[in-house]
Order: structure tokens, then sequence, then C-alpha cells
């Protein structure tokens, strides 16, 4: 039985056919890393930083004993502090992210969460604790990772009550999410960052302040960053409802410029916060996003 | 050549530009799209090109010809084929209408309407007008189109002479306009006649606007005068013949006239003192040879309008009324029996017995293929539940037509009174026999309706009608629009009398032989079944009375084969025949001595009315049937159902190329 090739086992098309976000993420997943043939979980062994002398009081089942029958004197090892990683996933579900361009698989949210689904279901089988804050004009999912089991199986179910509507409120969001999240966790930002370009910076680097790692995934589709329409069009603005009537075709190339330099910006302002970015289509393979995604951690955190 | 009824409809044509318009100013409105964010995105001018383009071609024609399509069959096109290769339009037309009826006798109207007419004809001719002729009288006598010679309408008038017939100018109307060059720029119609009312009573005829109609009346009639409106002749014991005269005068003062009345070779004369006004009968009496039927006259002395002062009618022994008599195919002994009882009731002669009769006999089963129309009564004899679908649509126009049934029991009394339900000849419902089962004979009649012409014959003190047995009878329930002659001793009808059509049925309740009653062996059977069919045939049975100028009826023999005169009859002229054993008289039509006339303003009028649609349709049909005129508009009709299958098609089609290019 020929096996199915990875590019189209992974990709949207494939994916978004795929309603249970368990299978959903756990298909992308395992997919990914049969794919790649490399293994990114590590075991749970703890990592051995340094020996120091022994001091009585210290537990002795650090005490290395071949240590002490070579040498007589004994030591103690040193292991880094293991603690366990906090992944919260912020997911921009306003109604802009509702879009589904007409030759793309599926709407910017429904790319969206698939992300979010497959990132859940890599750190909840690396033991981290996954939560989701899904918000559009208001708060619409408050999920804070914790140590309860499930964490998991909560946060795909929310992904699948979470429904596109309303004004992005990024500010707001990121206030709620700051006062709910310890230091020192992983976010990842799942948005299309319409019109957030201004505080976007600002945002990130309160993040950054927070101890917080941060992924930034800017979402568009495809018709946003090229406007490949031919006739005259009667735009509607999906959040603030304003219709403003053009004809592309005239107007496509002012339209890209721009749009580059929405992207620049962000990708610039994510840069100075030093914070991950990742631009992503809908159309793109969610397998190969990821994985460049996690070779790009690996490798910085290898520095 | 394409023309059309209802031209100004064609005005609707101009609506074509509509949809073109539409078209023109409905831009397309452009698609919405609901899109992320609209920030990038700046006005435009909206682009000019296409704004005023027309798009969809093919839909747009397919609708355009779905409304041509709708205003052509509004107006309703016709073909009409091309007369004469003629330039219409410096084409003018006169033709002139003469009416040749048997009222133009009036003294000096001939001569008026043929010096009328070679008046119009000549002064038109010289006018540059191209002239016509026709003449009519009760048909389309001549006919002489447009562009005839003078010569020829001369000729023609010169040999013109009224006819004795009615007017009837509707054909000839309609002949005239079918004449007309529909291109001609004038079209005239000059319509010389009395304009006597009895003629021009039209019905439905509307005549173009476009037509110019002259009246010429000629004012000629007058109400001087006195004719003969009818005579009877009617025959009397010894050979002798009365014979009733009903003048009428006309005028409003007194004439007198000298009736001259002629049968054979005797002759009788009486003068008459009419008063104004009124009608008045004088009887003569003529003693005649045996044998001696034939043709006789009666005339007045004659007066401005001599056709209706002299009357030709048939004096003979009275003609013996047809009887048929339908039996079972199968009937046995018993129609047997009813077969000869009622067979011998007619033919007996006997003092004091009304009406003389001739019977036949046929099968049920042949009566389907049976002339009716020489035979007066008929006896169903226990045969109507023998009768196929087709005998009995005959029967029923029999009665409509004036004839009288008889019906008496059958084997199944129930199928016979159900057919005749069936058929709508009587109501009465039967509820089954009586007197069978029981062997009770003590049923009887007891009572005879007193108006009737039984009640004035059968007196129940000194007749047997109530005497003899019944022993069975069936068991009747009258509708209250039958009326009930006889009745059992139970109360129930034994005979009712059913008013269906012109004619009459008689029903009876017990049939006529002896295993039903002591009846037919009875003293009143022949005088009831007598007196009876005396009341149902019409006095003047067998005599055609027709009016000069109609056709001669056809009669035929019970085989279906026609009855022949010994020679021909010219039925334009007025005379008294034999054809066949039945009298035809042929006179003149009283109407046409009627002095009154029409308004020739109220004629126009009525000929140039706003076309009213059934009066138009009529005339319209009227005309296309004698011009070869093709209607055309069910054509359009099938056009313009193709053309919305088209038209859905192309929308359709048109919407999912937008759809799919959206």
């Amino acid at each position: 039985m020929p096996e199915t090739p990875l590019s189209i086992l992974l990709s949207p098309q494939t994916l978004t056919q795929i309603s249970d976000y368990h299978l959903l993420a756990k298909t992308a997943v395992e997919g990914l890393l049969t794919g790649l043939h490399r293994s990114l979980c590590r075991g749970s062994g703890s990592e051995f930083m340094q020996y120091r002398a022994y001091t009585p009081g210290d537990d002795l089942k650090f005490l290395d004993w071949k240590l002490l029958a070579r040498l007589g004197k004994p030591y103690s090892k040193v292991y880094h502090e293991e603690t366990n990683l906090r992944c919260a996933i912020i997911l921009d579900a306003s109604a802009s992210m509702a879009y589904q361009g007409k030759d793309a698989p599926c709407s910017k949210f429904r790319y969206a969460a698939l992300l979010a689904a497959c990132l859940a279901y890599l750190a909840y089988h690396q033991g981290d604790q996954v939560g989701l804050f899904a918000y559009g004009s208001e708060m619409q999912c408050l999920l804070p990772p914790g140590e309860s089991s499930g964490g998991l199986a909560r946060v795909l179910a929310a992904l699948e009550n979470c429904r596109p509507s309303g004004r992005a409120e990024h500010g707001a969001a990121w206030q709620q999410v700051n006062e709910m999240l310890p230091r020192r966790s992983m976010l990842v930002w799942l948005s299309d960052f319409h019109e957030f370009e201004s505080q976007l910076g600002r945002t990130l680097q309160q993040f950054r302040f927070a101890g917080h790692d941060c992924l930034a995934c800017q979402i568009l589709d495809q018709d946003e960053l090229t406007l490949p329409f031919q006739e005259t069009l009667s735009f509607i603005d999906s959040e603030s409802n304003q219709e403003i009537t053009t004809t592309v075709h005239l107007v496509r190339e002012k339209y890209r410029q721009r749009m580059q330099d929405f992207l620049d910006s962000t990708r610039r302002q994510c840069l100075d916060t030093r914070t991950d970015y990742l631009l992503a289509s809908t159309s793109d393979n969610l397998g190969y996003l990821l994985a460049a995604w996690l070779h790009k951690r690996e490798a910085l955190h290898r520095c | 050549m394409l023309t059309f009824a209802y031209p100004h409809f064609l005005w609707g044509l101009l609506a074509l530009a509509g949809p073109i318009l539409l078209h023109l100013l409905n831009r397309t409105r452009p698609r919405r799209l609901i899109f992320p964010s609209i920030r990038f995105l700046q006005l435009s001018p909206l682009p000019r090109e296409g704004r005023r383009r027309l798009r969809d071609i093919p839909l747009l024609l397919c609708r355009m010809a779905l409304f041509a399509a709708i205003v052509l069959a509004l107006a309703r096109p016709q073909w009409v084929p091309k007369r004469r290769p003629v330039d219409g339009s410096a084409l003018q037309q006169a033709i002139v209408l003469l009416d040749s009826s048997a009222s133009l006798h009036w003294q000096g109207a001939a001569e008026k309407s043929r010096n009328i007419a070679l008046s119009a004809l000549t002064s038109h001719i010289q006018d540059g007008w191209q002239t016509g002729l026709t003449t009519y009288s009760r048909d389309l006598l001549a006919e002489y189109p447009p562009g005839s010679s003078l010569q020829a309408l001369q000729t023609a008038l010169a040999e013109w002479e009224p006819t004795l017939s009615a007017g009837r100018p509707e054909q000839a109307l309609s002949q005239c306009l079918a004449a007309f060059n529909p291109g001609a720029k004038r079209k005239k119609l000059l319509l010389i006649s009395d304009f006597q009312s009895s003629d021009w009573a039209l019905q439905e005829l509307t005549l173009e606007r476009d037509i110019e109609l002259e009246f010429l009346p000629l004012d000629s009639l007058q109400p001087d005068n006195v004719g003969i409106l009818s005579v009877q002749c009617t025959p009397l014991a010894g050979n002798k013949q009365r014979v009733l005269v009903l003048c009428r005068n006309y005028s409003p003062t007194a004439q007198q006239r000298l009736l001259s009345v002629r049968l054979g070779q005797q002759s009788q004369s009486n003068a008459l003192q009419l008063e104004g006004g009124q009608s008045q009968r004088a009887a003569f009496v003529f003693e005649l040879q045996e044998d001696s039927a034939g043709p006789g006259w009666a005339g007045l002395s004659h007066d401005i309008f001599p056709p209706d002062d002299e009357y030709y009618f048939w004096a003979g022994a009275e003609q013996p009324v047809k009887v048929l008599l339908i039996t079972p195919d199968d009937g046995g002994s018993l129609s047997e029996d009813e077969v000869f009882f009622v067979s011998k009731a007619l033919s007996a002669e006997k003092d004091g017995l009304p009406g003389r009769f001739t019977w036949e006999r046929l099968g049920a089963a042949s009566l389907f293929a049976a002339d009716l129309q020489s035979c007066q009564i008929i006896f169903l004899l226990g045969s109507a539940e023998r009768l196929s679908q087709d005998s009995w649509e005959k029967l029923t126009a029999f009665l409509a037509n004036g004839g009288a049934i008889f019906h008496t029991p059958g084997q199944s009394p129930a199928l016979g009174w159900h057919a005749l339900r069936e058929y709508g000849l009587s109501r009465s419902q039967y509820q089954g026999m009586l007197g069978k089962s029981s062997h009770d004979s003590s049923l009887g009649l007891s009572w005879v309706a007193p108006d009737s012409p039984l009640g004035q014959i059968f007196i129940p003190e000194s007749s047997d009608l109530f005497l003899f047995p019944i022993r069975s009878h069936a068991r009747l329930q009258a509708h209250p629009t039958e009326r009930i002659l006889l009745q059992t001793l139970d109360g129930l009808p034994a005979l009712l009398e059913i008013a269906s059509g012109n004619g009459r049925l008689y029903s009876f309740a017990f049939a006529f032989n002896l295993s039903w009653s002591d009846f037919p062996l009875s003293q009143s059977f022949l005088p009831l079944l007598r007196e009876l069919c005396a009341d149902a045939v019409p006095p003047q049975h067998g005599r055609k009375r027709i009016a000069c100028g109609t056709p001669v009826p056809k009669l035929y023999r019970l085989d279906g084969s026609e009855i022949l005169p010994v020679s021909p009859i010219d039925s334009s002229r007025p005379g008294a025949f034999l054809l066949g054993d039945c009298p035809v008289e042929i006179n003149l039509d009283a109407r046409e001595a009627l002095p009154e006339t029409v308004k020739t303003a109220d004629l126009q009028r009525f000929l140039q009315r706003d076309r009213e649609m059934p009066a138009s349709h009529s005339a319209t049909a009227l005309a296309g049937s004698q011009s070869g005129e093709r209607p055309l508009w069910q054509y359009c009709l099938f056009l313009m159902a193709l053309l919305i299958l088209l038209e859905a098609v192309l929308t359709t089609t048109a919407d999912a190329r937008k759809g799919k290019g959206g």
C-alpha cells in the first residue's frame, strides 16, 4: 500500500477535513515527527550540570557512588533545576479571522486553530502545561495553563467552541493574559495583527519584561497578500463594516505595497523585542510550518 | 398580405425600447465582499468602459422578441391573400349594394332603385372610382367586383329584377368587405334599399371605419296595403273543404278589397271591408268531387304591393299520420299481442274517431337507422329497455321536434323507466310492480284527468274505462312537472303525459296485452288511443309551409331514401305542390309586407360601432372564412412559449456565468 506523501498528509486541505482537533493534532504532529525521522522528545531525565562536595544533609540519592569508590571522596551530582513549561496560546478570534479566500482551503481562524491544536498536542506530550486564550471583542476562552489532568482535552474542546466574531481588542486581551499568566511562560500569539501594529511592539516588550518567551504567528489569507480579484468589488470591512467600492486592478499595486509595509513593520517590531515571528498563509503546509519553527527554536536554544 | 385586426396594439412595439434602455441604464452592481481589513484599499474611479455597452446580447434579443410576440399576438395578425397587385395609394373603390328583396315590388320601387344605382355607378366611374355592383335578396344574387366596366354594370342593372324572397343583407355585406382592396385609399359602400326593418335587423356585423357608407333610401314603403297572411284548408264531411283566409290591413284607414278563392274548377269571391290596422278572416266552403285534392289560390284585388295579394295552398283529404311501432326483436307472443291491438286501433275507421293513421313496425335494434322525420307518433311497445344510445338520441331529437311517443312497459320495466330518466325524457320514479305476486285482480282505473282530452269523452258513469281489471301494473311516482291522465284504484298513476321539447311522451303503467290487463278488450281502448294520438299530432301535420326563396325541405322514407318531387320545384316563386304525399306551400314571407323601416343614421351607427369583442370576432370570422384570411395569432403564442423557454435557459446560463466569474 503506497504511503501517503507527507506534503499531502499535512496540507491544510487534508487537515481541514478532520473535525476532531485531537485526531487532527495527533495526525499532524505524529506525521510531522515521522516525516522528519527525528524525535524531539528527550525523555523525562534530569540534565546533569556539575559535581560538588557532599555536605551532610544532602540527599544520598544524588551521591555519585562510582566516584566515591574511585576517588574515596563523596561528591554529590548537581542537576539543572527542572520546572514544567507553561505554554499559553493566544488566539485571535475576531471577525477578520473568519475570512476564507476563494482558493483557500480554510479560513484564517480555522488555520490558526489547527496550529494551536498542534502546538498544544506537542506541548502536552512533552509534559508541559497548556492554556488557551481566545479573544475577539471580548475574551471568548480563558484557559490558563494548569497542572490538572486533561489540559489538552480542555484546550481542544475550547477550540471547537470558539467562533470568530467581533472587533479584535488586542490590548484588552493582553491585559487579561498578562494578569493571569505566571512569569516565564511561553506565549504563542496567533493573529493577523490587523490594526495593531502601533501597539504590537510595546505589547511584546511587556511580554518580554515579564520573562515570557513569545512567538508571534501572523496568519493571513493569500487574497490579503496579493489581492487577486479582477472586477470592481465593494469591500466591506469585516470588523468595522465600513464599505469601499473600488476597481481592484487599479489599486492592486498600491495595496500590495501597503501590505508589504505592514508585514515589514510587524516583523521589525518582533525582531526588536526578540520575539519569534512567523508569517503563515492559509494555503501553507502546516507540517512544514511547524517543523520550520521548531527547528528554529531548537537552534536558538542550543546557542 | 399581413394585416392586423387590432393595429393600434402595434404601438406597443415602442415598448421594445424598454429592455434596451434598462440594459443601458442598469449598470452592473459590484459584488460585495466581506474582507478582513480595508485599510490598505483606496477608492478608485469606476471604470466607464462597459457602462453604456449592451451586455448579454442573446438574452436582450430574446426578451425583445418575446415582447414583440406578445404585442403581435394582441394585434391579432392575419394573412390575407393579395387580391390585386394594385398600388392602393390612389385607389378609390365603390360598391353599390342593391336590395332585391320582395319589398322592392312596392309600386315603382324597382325602377327607382335601378335609376339610383345607375346614377351612382355612372357618377363614381366618371370621378375615377373603381365601381362594383352587388345584388342580394335572401342570398347573394350577383357580384360585379370593383373595376367592372360601366357597360357591364349597365347591362346587369337592365336585367335586374327584384325577387320574391325576403332580404338578408349580411352575406352580401361581408362579400362587399372582402371585395374591397385593402390598400385602397378610399372605400365606399352605397346601400340602395328600402331599409325595411325586418330585413335590416342585423345581429352580428361590423364594418371597418375606413369604409364610407352612403345610404340611398328608396322611401317606397307605404302603409296603404292589404295582404293575405295565411290560408287554412279544412276538410269537412261529404267531400267538402272549408277555406279560411286571414287578411290584414296594414294602413291606418279602412280598406275595401275583393277576395277571391279558387279551388279546382270552382271559384268564389267575397268583398271585404277591413278596418284600419286590423286582421279579418273570410271563410269559403267548397264542395269537391272525390279525389279532387290539389292546389288552391286566394287573391285580393291588387294594390301598391302585389306580392302579398295572392296566396297558394293545398286542399285535399287529410293526410294520414304515420305511426311507428317499435317492438322488441325477441318480444314473443306478448309483443305480438300489443302490436295486434295497437295496429287494429290505429287502422280502425269509424265515424267519430279522430284522425287517420298508417303504421309501420320496426324492431328495436333497427331504430337507430330509421328516419323519423316522416312519422309523427312512435309507440315503444315494451321496447324501451332494448334501445341503444343512438336510438335514444334519435328519440330525444324526435320529441324535441314535436313528435309524440307512447311508452308501455315490457319484460324489464325497471330498465325501461331507468332509460327514460337517464336520457331526460321522464322524471318519474319506478317503484316496482303491483299485482303479479299477489294475484290480485281487483286493480283497475279509478280517475281520469277532467281537463284532458280523455276527460271530455270518458264519463265514469257511462264508460267501461273504469270496469276492466288490471292484473298488474307498474308502481310509479310522478314528478310534479308531469301530468297524470289516468289513475288506478289505489291512486297510482296509470298514464302520464310528459312534455319534452315540443313533443309529448305518454307513459302507461301497464302493457297492452292480456297478461297485464283486459284493457285492449275493453270498448275504451280504441277511443282512448285514437284520442290521444289525435291530440298529440298538430293540426297542420305533414304540411310544409315555406317562404319564397328558402330551399324546399328534404323528406325521407323510413328506409332513408329521399322523396323526390315529380317535377322540379322552384321555391323562388309562390305555389303549392305535392312532395311525395306531403303538400308544400310556398308563399311570400309575410314580413316583407311590413311598412316599417329603420333609420339610416341608426343603421350607420350600428354598422360602424366600436368593435366589441364578440361582434368583431364574429365579423372577422365571417369575413375571414369568405376571403381566405388565416389568423396567425396562434403562431405568436407558440413563438412566445419557445421564447420563454429560451429566455429561461439564457438567464440560467448568464447567472451561472456571473456566479462563476464572481
